[in-house]
C-alpha cells in the first residue's frame, strides 16, 4: 500500500504517511510513558501497534495540501490509541475514529467562517494524481488547473507530473440521483471522462486515500490477513452482502416521481449499467479499507458476534455514504459497529452451560 | 479445527504397533509411588502380585508388586499433607516376568470381578476419571448406563490409544465385552477414529461381541470425558471438567485396561508391564513405543530421559507437550530423585527448547474463543474471575474448562488464559477434590 501511494501521490505521499506514523509513536509513546508511570509499570519503548495504526491513518487520507494535517492526525490518534480500540472496553478502531473526527467533524459543525477556515485549513487535499511518466518521482502538486478526461494510461504533459481528476467516489455519490433518473447520464459520465475508468479505478490511479485508492490492492491484503487468520472471509462476504442489499434497497426518487428502492430504479440502466453503478458505488468508496482493514482487528470475538457486526458495518457503510453523500461518512459506520463489538460478544454461548 | 499456531493441527497421527510385551524383562529396581503408607517394612522381601499398599477406603483398589524383591527403601514425598511414599524395590532375580500368573475370576461374576480387580490394583484410567475399582464400585450405587471404551487418542497426533486398538485388536474388544458386564452397565461401547486403519475389520467383532461401535473424528481434544459425554453420552448429560463420569451414569476405560483384562481372561496372566509411549519433538523421530514397569525409572527408557526430577523438569513431560505435568519425585539426601514411570502413564514428551514469547495486552482477536472446544469465552472467563473471584456464573462456566490448553496455545499475545483458569479453579475446594482424584489416579 505504501508503495501504491508513492507510485500514485509520489514522495509528498511518502512524507504525509511517515509524517503521520511518526507523530502516532511519538504521542503514543509519551502517553503510553505517562500511563506507565501513574499505574508504576514498565512500559515498550516503540509499540509496533502504534506504527500500524499510525501507517493505516496515514495511508487512508488524501494527499494533504498542508503537511499540518498528518502531524495533527498522528498525534491525535496516538492518544486516541488509548482510550478506544481493540484492547480497550470501547472496541472502535482508532483510525476509523480519527478520519470521522478529521474530516466529518468540520462538515457537521454549523455554517460559519471558522468552520470553513478550519475544514479548509485541515483537509484541504489534492485531486490529482501523478501520470503514468513520473511514477514514484513526480510531484503531485505539479497538475494543470483543467481536468484531465483522458485515459489515464495514454495521458502524456510534458509540462506537468500530475493530472487533476474527479474523485469517483464523489463523482458518484452526487451524480446518483441523475445516473438513476436518466439512463444516458453514466455512459456520458464515462464517456466524457468525468468519472474515471473502472480499471483505472481498480488499479487506483484516481484521487482519494493515498494508500487505499486501488480495491484490488485492498483485496489482496485483505485476503493475506485472512490467510494469516488475522481477518475471517466469512466476515467480508457478509459485509459486502449486507453493503450490496443496502444499496439495492436504498430508497431513491428517480425524476423527483414516487419514492421506490435503488434496484427497481436500476432496471432502466440494464444489466451492464446496474452492475457499473453499484460497483462504483461500493469500490469506490471506502468499504473495502474498512470491510478488510479496519473491522477486522476490533470485530466481535465469536462467530455469531463477528455475523451481526459485518452485517451492520456493511449496511451502515453504505447507508452512510447515501445519508451524508460524502466517502469519509463511511467511517461513521465502523465507529457505530465498534461502540456494539464488545457487547456483541455476549452473543456466543456454550452450550454446556445452561 | 484448521491448523493452529505452533504448526500442529491436533488431528489423529498413524497408529504404530506396539512390540508384543515380553515375557520376561531385565531385573531393574523399580521405585513406585503408594498413595500412602506401604504395606512391607523396609529390609523385608516381597513376592510378585503382594500387596504393596492396602488402601483404607473400602472401595479404593490396592496396589500390587509387580516383582519379587526386597524392600530397600521407603521415601516419604516432602510436604506435611503429602501421604505418598516411595517403595525402593531391588528385584531378587535377575530377569523377572513381564505378567503374573494368577487365575482370572468367572466371566459371569462381577462380584467376584470387582474383588478381584481390587487386588490386583491400581487400574488407573488416566484422564478419564476415577480408577476403575472406583468407577464399577461406584457403579453398584448407580446404576450404569452405558460403559465407554475410549480408542480416542488424548492428544492428537500422538498415537497412544489407538496404537494399542491396532496391536491388541481383539483383546479390546473382548475386555470391553467383559467390563461392560462387570460394569452391569446397559450398553458397552467402542469409540474410534473412523479413520484407523482397523476400522473395517473391528465391525464384525464389535457386532458378533455385542460391542457398539462408535466412530468420531479423534481432533485434540475429542477424548476429554467432558467432550465425550457430551457428544456420546446419549442426549443432555453434561459432565464439568474432572468430575466422575459414573455420576452421568457412564464408566469410561482406556483401551489397554480393556486389553489387559481380555489377555488376563485369555492367557491366565495379568499383564505387568505397561505400554508407553516417548513422543520425540524432532521430525524424523516421533515416536518410541515401548513395554516398562511402573515404578521404572525414566532413564532406563531412553539415556535422553536422565537426570533428577527438577532437571527434566524443563525436557519432558508426563503426558502431552501441552497439558501434560513435569516428572516429579520425593527428595533425598536434599536432592530431588530421578523420576519414574507412574502407574497408567502411557505417553511421555520430551519438549523442543523453545523460549516463552513475552505476554502483550489481549487483542480481543477472538482466536481463543473459537479454538475452545466447550464453547467458553476464556479471556472473558478469566477477566470476570479475576475481579470476583467466587462470581457464580463465572464458576458454573469454569466447571466446563476442561483444561485443554488450546486458549493459550492460539494466543497471539501469549496470554496464559488455560494456566490462570488453572489456578483460579484450584480456588474451588470441591473441584479440587475431583481433581486430586483425577490426577491421583493418573
Ligand atoms: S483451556 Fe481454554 S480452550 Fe480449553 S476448555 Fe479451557 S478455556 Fe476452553
Ligand atoms: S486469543 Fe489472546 S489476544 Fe486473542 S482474544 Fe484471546 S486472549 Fe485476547
Amino acid at each position: 500500500m505504501l508503495a501504491a501511494a508513492t507510485a500514485y501521490f509520489g514522495s509528498r505521499a511518502l512524507i504525509a504517511v511517515a509524517l503521520t506514523t511518526v507523530s502516532t509513536v511519538v504521542a503514543y509513546t509519551l502517553f503510553a510513558c505517562v500511563l506507565a508511570t501513574l499505574r508504576g509499570r514498565r512500559t515498550r519503548f516503540i509499540s509496533p501497534y502504534a506504527i500500524w495504526i499510525g501507517m493505516l491513518l496515514g495511508l487512508g487520507m488524501p494527499v494533504a495540501e498542508n503537511l499540518a494535517l498528518p502531524i495533527i492526525a498522528g498525534l491525535l490518534l496516538g492518544a486516541v490509541a488509548h482510550v478506544v480500540g481493540r484492547s480497550h472496553r470501547v472496541r472502535v478502531h482508532p483510525v476509523a475514529l480519527m478520519l470521522v473526527i478529521l474530516f466529518l467533524a468540520p462538515n457537521l459543525l454549523p455554517d460559519s467562517p471558522s468552520r470553513v477556515s478550519l475544514s479548509r485549513a485541515i483537509t484541504q487535499t489534492v485531486p490529482a494524481v501523478l501520470g503514468p511518466g513520473r511514477l514514484f518521482i513526480g510531484d503531485v502538486n505539479d497538475a494543470p488547473d483543467q481536468l484531465n478526461t483522458e485515459p489515464w494510461l495514454s495521458h502524456h504533459d510534458a509540462d506537468h507530473d500530475a493530472l487533476r481528476r474527479t474523485d469517483p467516489q464523489l463523482v458518484i455519490l452526487d451524480e446518483r440521483q441523475a445516473i438513476l433518473s436518466r439512463p444516458d447520464r453514466l455512459r456520458y459520465l464515462l464517456s466524457s471522462g468525468m468519472l474515471v475508468r473502472f480499471e483505472e479505478l481498480a488499479i487506483g490511479a484516481a484521487p482519494g486515500p493515498v494508500g487505499a485508492t486501488s480495491p484490488v490492492l485492498i483485496i489482496l491484503l485483505g485476503l493475506y490477513l485472512m490467510y494469516l487468520r488475522l481477518a475471517s472471509w466469512r466476515s467480508a462476504v457478509l459485509a459486502f452482502a449486507a453493503a450490496l442489499a443496502v444499496a439495492l434497497l436504498w430508497p431513491v426518487q428517480p425524476n423527483g416521481g414516487a419514492w421506490q428502492p435503488t434496484a427497481l430504479a436500476l432496471v432502466q440502466l440494464g444489466p451492464a449499467g446496474a452492475v457499473t453503478f453499484v460497483s462504483y458505488l461500493l469500490f469506490a468508496s471506502p468499504l473495502c479499507f474498512i470491510v478488510f482493514l479496519l473491522a477486522p482487528s476490533v470485530d466481535p470475538m465469536s462467530r455469531r458476534g463477528r455475523t451481526v457486526y459485518a452485517l451492520l458495518n456493511g449496511g451502515l457503510v453504505v447507508a452512510a455514504l447515501l445519508i451524508f453523500a460524502a466517502p469519509e461518512a463511511a467511517f461513521i459506520a465502523p465507529v457505530l459497529t465498534g461502540l456494539i463489538s464488545r457487547p456483541l460478544d455476549a452473543l456466543h454461548k456454550s452450550p454446556f452451560v445452561s | 479445527m484448521a491448523k493452529l499456531r505452533g504448526g500442529m493441527d491436533f488431528r489423529s497421527g498413524t497408529a504404530v504397533t506396539l512390540p508384543p510385551p515380553p515375557d520376561r524383562a531385565a531385573g531393574d529396581t523399580l521405585r513406585i509411588t503408594c498413595p500412602g503408607p506401604p504395606t512391607p517394612a523396609e529390609g523385608r522381601p516381597i513376592a510378585a502380585g503382594d500387596r504393596l499398599y492396602t488402601a483404607d477406603h473400602e472401595h479404593a483398589p490396592h496396589l500390587t508388586c509387580p516383582i519379587a524383591a526386597t524392600v530397600d527403601a521407603l521415601i516419604p514425598w516432602p510436604g506435611a499433607d503429602d501421604p505418598r511414599v516411595d517403595v525402593v524395590l531391588t528385584p531378587t532375580v535377575e530377569a523377572v516376568a513381564g505378567a503374573l500368573a494368577l487365575d482370572p475370576p468367572s466371566k459371569t461374576d462381577p462380584d467376584a470381578w470387582r474383588e478381584a480387580l481390587r487386588d490386583t490394583g491400581p487400574w488407573p484410567q488416566p484422564r478419564l476419571g476415577p480408577d476403575l475399582v472406583t468407577q464399577l464400585r461406584r457403579g453398584r450405587d448407580r446404576p450404569l448406563d452405558r460403559l465407554i471404551c475410549v480408542g480416542l487418542d488424548n492428544f492428537p497426533p500422538y498415537p497412544d490409544r489407538s496404537s494399542i486398538i491396532k496391536s491388541f485388536l481383539d483383546d479390546v474388544i473382548l475386555g470391553t465385552q467383559i467390563l461392560g458386564q462387570i460394569a452391569e452397565a446397559r450398553r458397552a461401547y467402542l469409540i474410534i477414529d473412523p479413520k484407523i486403519a482397523t476400522a473395517g475389520r473391528l465391525r464384525p467383532i464389535c457386532r458378533s461381541l455385542g460391542v457398539r461401535l462408535r466412530t468420531t473424528p479423534n481432533v485434540y481434544p475429542c477424548a476429554d470425558p467432558t467432550m465425550l459425554i457430551h457428544q456420546h453420552g446419549g442426549g443432555r448429560r453434561k459432565l464439568p471438567h474432572g468430575a466422575d463420569p459414573t455420576t452421568v451414569g457412564v464408566a469410561l476405560v482406556t483401551p489397554w485396561t480393556a486389553a489387559r483384562i481380555a489377555r488376563w481372561l485369555t492367557r491366565g496372566k495379568l499383564d505387568l508391564l505397561q505400554p508407553v509411549l516417548l513422543a520425540w519433538p524432532s521430525p524424523g523421530r516421533v515416536l518410541t513405543p515401548l513395554f516398562a514397569f511402573p515404578g521404572q525409572p525414566l532413564a532406563m527408557l531412553d539415556p535422553a530421559l536422565a537426570g533428577r526430577a527438577d532437571e527434566l523438569a524443563n525436557r519432558a513431560v508426563f503426558g502431552d507437550p501441552m497439558t501434560g505435568h513435569a516428572p516429579d519425585a520425593p527428595i533425598r539426601r536434599g536432592q530431588r530423585l530421578p523420576p519414574t514411570l507412574p502407574h497408567g502413564q502411557h505417553l511421555i514428551s520430551v519438549l523442543p527448547a523453545a523460549g516463552r514469547a513475552p505476554v502483550a495486552p489481549c487483542i480481543s482477536c477472538g482466536w481463543c474463543v473459537d479454538v475452545c472446544p466447550t464453547r467458553l469465552r476464556p479471556i472473558h472467563l478469566v477477566q470476570r474471575l479475576e475481579r470476583q473471584a467466587d462470581d457464580p456464573d463465572a464458576r458454573r462456566h469454569l466447571d466446563y474448562c476442561i483444561d485443554c490448553g488450546l486458549c493459550s496455545h492460539v494466543c497471539p499475545s501469549s496470554i496464559p488464559i488455560a494456566q490462570t483458569l488453572r489456578e483460579l479453579r484450584s480456588v474451588s475446594g470441591e473441584l479440587r477434590t475431583v481433581n486430586d482424584e483425577v490426577k491421583r489416579a493418573e
